[in-house]
């Protein structure tokens, strides 16, 4: 699958050949590509592609995207691509199975256009949801919680206002992975309160796999993963970019972000540098201000392509700082404190006012990435690349303490990770309508809490051998995916802390495999079945953790005898799409031997802040189940109607006699079933290469969470609510012709000043959620 | 070959400076942990004079913690001082040093429940002349028993009629009382 740019003058193609298909030939293959503006970078639509051979043709839609069918391999054609406002190009090309062209036109006269030929890399046979480049636009300046939140199948676990983790169908941390620029993301996951540290501002696309897809990403997807990918880097000589502006009402927030890019004329070097920075000072509900929930981010990337002989090399380095405020109110001391806080409607020892100092108790967190990869052709057929990623993760938190001790200037709580992961692969083009890679991954990590952590500190080595295999054959409707995995963990942890000691070493390896089948409804339609198997490890803190947590007001304790979890997970999904009209639906089970949950003991552990209710970490077989649905309905013109529905169940099966279910209890902390519905109306100018225009009202119900576990818990779910938020915005060019444009949008969430609390936040003990905020911002692309 | 070589040698600057800031080798995190809870009791008329300990010097969980019964003889007054230490670190630290010098910050509670026939009147104040508590009479009665529930509070709210329950809880220790 050689990825190569050719560059061609028009005068060049009239030299090509022309078809002289043999009787042996299959004549079965998809042309398919997009015809992209050179200038802007944009998709662009009502191109026509002809060809000029055969005199059949197409014309690109609005995503700039066409597709030719029922043509030879091994053939040549000649293509005639035209558009109103570029100069006609046209361009001799010959076809292997699974390929897409990319068309970039000029605007102006007599230039150089370029074509280049992309491997077309499936979607995984799982449900998946995509957060295209325009989503992203509309949801710039959130954190990547707030912005998969609106995806069917989606939910965000919140810690305050300032702490944001996505869940897929129900699970997270541990359970999910999150990859950046194809980077599994490794940090201290493992904690509730351990938002992830990624820059959404880095990623022109997002995706979530729904589904078990350890093969592809490792032990950590076991649920699922969040794929981030950043825009393409300059194809061509010059430079270009754009800035971000943004403010928003509620805590005074400003954000900044900017990126550059740049392609010398002379050299094959192509470089990004981007950044990002964040301001924001205490939030309020409609009723009272929720201090100390100020945050600031700095965030910083470069990334950078070049090639040197037959070598593709590329560099990424990446830096996040994050430093935010723990709501005052949620520090409590114990379990007394705690009730009371419950029992309080407004939140006790609040700083009521609106300040941006960021206070104890709160975190400071950075990532850093260094990444290397070099990608070479080996053969026609074959390409293979290594990578070599080191990642830094610091975290340190910072608790309430007596200003005159020694502790005032010193976090109470850090944690350092290192991780190194050594990756190399091979990827084959199509051989017998089979295509796919197979690769191996090395990792070590080295993870220094030091005294008095939550868990001890750890070295792990793990390895991993994967191959994944997809069968397509243009035009039959149907294609299959089959993967296959073996990881090995080895832990050492230890701790030589005077409270408790551990010196212990424990190792897991485990197969994950999946088997999933495509089908293609018309040109429309895709339906998918996917079933597989993956697992996780342990985690350090699930094995050996010992304390008091305080957020929660319990005793936690690990188990150092845990097995791994082992998930059996099936998913069907139904993806249809025609004109501005589209409709998906997923329909889960997931299936989860010695799933790792809290256990609510029947003692309390008496400690020098009083007595707390001990939860030590148990195993049981769990299953978790459910249906994503998503709707977009044209009504009149360019608006539409869209609705989407999540619903989830979550029980494990219990041992204990004095459960009511049947041996069944509920899981803790599981998203309660929520619909989002309202209108969408867009409009696209035929000569803008921006973004719609576009106006969005919508409404976001979450209901009351009854299926809760009998035991352990503090307060009842909240109550049913509904939060109503619009979004709007219009982009312009500056001038005609010209890739420069500005977009811009307005942005309001919690329009009617809803009270409300959410299941999913841990501090719905404490306060309610936000109430209104107003966001305004622009972008300006040069 | 010049600029890949001026490349490479700019991110391997990047990249020492990276391992430079992350491998940094310094532990000085801190944990402020209250283990230890000593009250130190003298009657007025020099008759007794004895420490009661509630100790948990491995922290959270493990050992549950040791608890001395407070006994006292009756119908007797008697001078009460409370100390807090961090004995999980040693040396052991006196965390009374910091509670007394931001003693506008903190406020020592005592619940006396059961039937024992005690009362605790507060005898100092802290810097600003408002309660404070750290010591305290006690007054026995008649032979009981009963129980003493001492709470020191950070960040009270001074000025609050029910100061008792504000601040969050740094320490909640009961002590069993009997009166012989």
């Amino acid at each position: 699958m050689s990825v190569y740019a050719a560059r061609l003058c028009s005068a060049m193609a009239f030299l090509g050949l022309t078809t002289m298909p043999l009787a042996a030939q299959h004549c079965d293959l998809l042309l398919q590509g997009v015809v992209w503006s050179a200038e802007s970078g944009q998709p662009l639509p009502y191109a026509t592609i002809r060809i000029v051979d055969i005199g059949r043709g197409a014309i690109s839609d609005e995503r700039g995207a066409f597709a030719i069918g029922d043509l030879c391999e091994d053939s040549t054609y000649m293509l005639l691509i035209s558009h109103v406002e570029c100069e006609h190009s046209t361009h001799v090309i010959r076809l292997v199975e699974n390929k897409e062209f990319h068309f970039y036109l000029h605007h102006r006269i007599l230039s150089e256009v370029v074509v280049e030929e992309r491997a077309m890399k499936p979607l995984p046979a799982q449900a998946v949801e995509v957060v295209g480049e325009a989503l992203i636009a509309q949801r710039q300046g959130m954190s990547l919680g707030e912005v998969l939140r609106q995806l069917p199948g989606m939910a965000v676990l919140n810690t305050g206002t300032t702490i944001a983790k996505p869940v897929i169908h129900g699970l997270h941390s541990n359970r999910i992975a999150i990859v950046s620029s194809g980077l599994a993301l490794e940090g201290q996951q493992w904690g509730s309160e351990h938002a992830p540290e990624i820059d959404p501002f880095m990623a022109q696309r997002i995706s979530v796999v729904k589904g078990a897809a350890g093969v592809r990403y490792g032990v950590g997807a076991m649920a699922g993963a969040i794929v981030l990918e950043p825009a393409p880097l300059r194809r061509q000589p010059g430079w270009s970019g754009w800035l971000y502006g943004g403010i928003s009402t509620n805590g005074l927030g400003g954000t900044w972000a900017g990126a550059v890019d740049w392609k010398p004329k002379s050299s094959s070097l192509a470089l990004r540098l981007q950044g990002t920075a964040k301001r924001s000072g205490n939030l309020r509900t409609p009723d009272y201000w929720l201090g100390n929930t100020g945050a600031a981010e700095l965030n910083f990337s470069l990334l950078s392509e070049w090639k040197t002989g037959s070598w593709r090399q590329e560099v990424g380095l990446s830096r996040f700082a994050q430093r935010i405020g723990i709501l005052r109110a949620a520090h409590i001391g114990n379990l007394t404190d705690l009730q009371r806080a419950i029992e309080s409607p407004i939140p006790l020892n609040n700083d009521d006012r609106f300040t941006y100092a960021i206070d104890r108790p709160f975190q400071r967190i950075q990532h850093y990435t260094m990444r290397y990869r070099a990608t070479r052709a080996l053969s026609d057929h074959w390409r293979f690349s290594s990578q070599y990623a080191l990642q830094f993760n610091l975290r340190e938190e910072y608790d309430i303490v007596r200003r005159t001790s020694s502790a005032a200037n010193k976090p109470q709580q850090r944690f350092r990770i290192w991780t190194h992961t050594l990756d190399a692969y091979w990827e084959h083009a199509p051989r017998g309508h089979w295509e796919g890679s197979l690769g191996l991954q090395g990792i070590y990590q080295y993870n220094l809490v030091g005294r008095g952590g939550l868990i001890p500190d750890y070295r792990n080595i793990g390895g991993s051998l994967w191959v994944l295999e997809r069968w397509r054959h243009y035009p039959k409707p149907w294609e299959v995916e089959l993967g296959l995995r073996y990881d090995y963990r080895r832990t050492a942890a230890s701790t030589t802390g005077r409270l408790y000691d551990v010196d212990t070493t424990v190792h897991f390896g485990g197969w994950s495999g999946n088997i999933g089948v495509v089908r293609r409804i018309g040109q429309h339609g895709r339906w998918t079945l996917n079933t597989g198997h993956a697992w996780r490890p342990p985690h350090v803190n699930e094995l050996f953790a010992r304390g008091v947590h305080h957020g929660a007001g319990t005793y936690e304790e690990g188990r150092s005898d845990l097995r791994p979890e082992k998930a059996w997970n099936t998913n069907m999904s139904i993806a249809y799409e025609r004109g501005h009209g589209a409709i998906t639906g997923t329909i889960f089970r997931n299936q989860v031997r010695n799933f790792i949950y809290l256990d609510p003991q029947r003692t309390l552990v008496l400690t020098s802040r009083g007595a707390f209710p001990a939860y030590f970490y148990a195993q049981a077989d769990a299953v978790l189940y459910g249906a994503d649905v998503s709707a977009t309905i044209p009504l009149i013109g360019s608006l539409a109607v869209e609705a989407r529905a999540s619903l989830l169940r979550a029980y494990r099966t219990t041992a204990d006699s004095i459960e009511q279910m049947g041996g069944r209890d509920w899981l803790p902390l599981m998203p309660a079933d929520r619909f989002q519905y309202g209108l969408y109306w867009k409009h696209r100018r035929d000569d803008a290469p921006a973004p719609p225009a576009y106006v969005r009202l919508s409404a976001n119900t979450v209901l009351h969470q009854r299926r809760i576990p009998i035991q352990g818990l503090l307060k009842e779910a909240p109550p049913t609510f509904t939060v109503w938020s619009m979004e709007a915005g219009y982009s312009f060019p500056l001038r005609k012709h010209s890739s420069q444009y500005l977009e811009t949008g307005l942005t309001a969430r919690n329009l009617t000043q809803t009270r409300y609390r959410e299941y999913l936040n841990f501090f719905r003990f404490f306060t309610d959620e936000p109430g209104l905020n107003a966001s305004l911002w622009c972008k300006w692309h040069f | 070959m010049n600029t890949a070589l001026i490349r490479i040698g700019f991110l391997l600057v990047l990249s020492l400076a990276l391992t430079v800031v992350a491998c940094r080798k310094d532990d000085d995190t801190e944990n402020e942990v209250i283990t230890t809870v000593v009250v130190h009791l003298q009657a007025v008329d020099g008759s007794f004079d004895r420490e009661f300990t509630w100790n948990d010097s491995d922290g959270d969980g493990g050992n549950p913690p040791a608890v001395d019964d407070i006994t006292l003889p009756a119908n007797k007054e008697f001078n009460a001082r409370v100390h807090f230490y961090d004995r999980s670190k040693s040396p052991e630290v006196d965390i009374t040093e910091e509670v007394e010098e931001e003693s506008d910050e903190h406020l020592i509670v005592y619940k006396v429940s059961g039937a024992v026939n005690l009362t605790i009147m507060p005898t100092d104040t802290d810097k600003s002349g408002r309660p404070f508590r750290l010591k305290t009479r006690w007054t026995a009665g008649a032979a009981s028993t009963g129980s003493v529930l001492i709470t020191l509070r950070h960040e009270p709210d001074k000025s609050s009629p029910n100061l008792d329950l504000t601040g969050s809880v740094d320490a909640e220790v009961e002590f069993p009382v009997r009166i012989q």
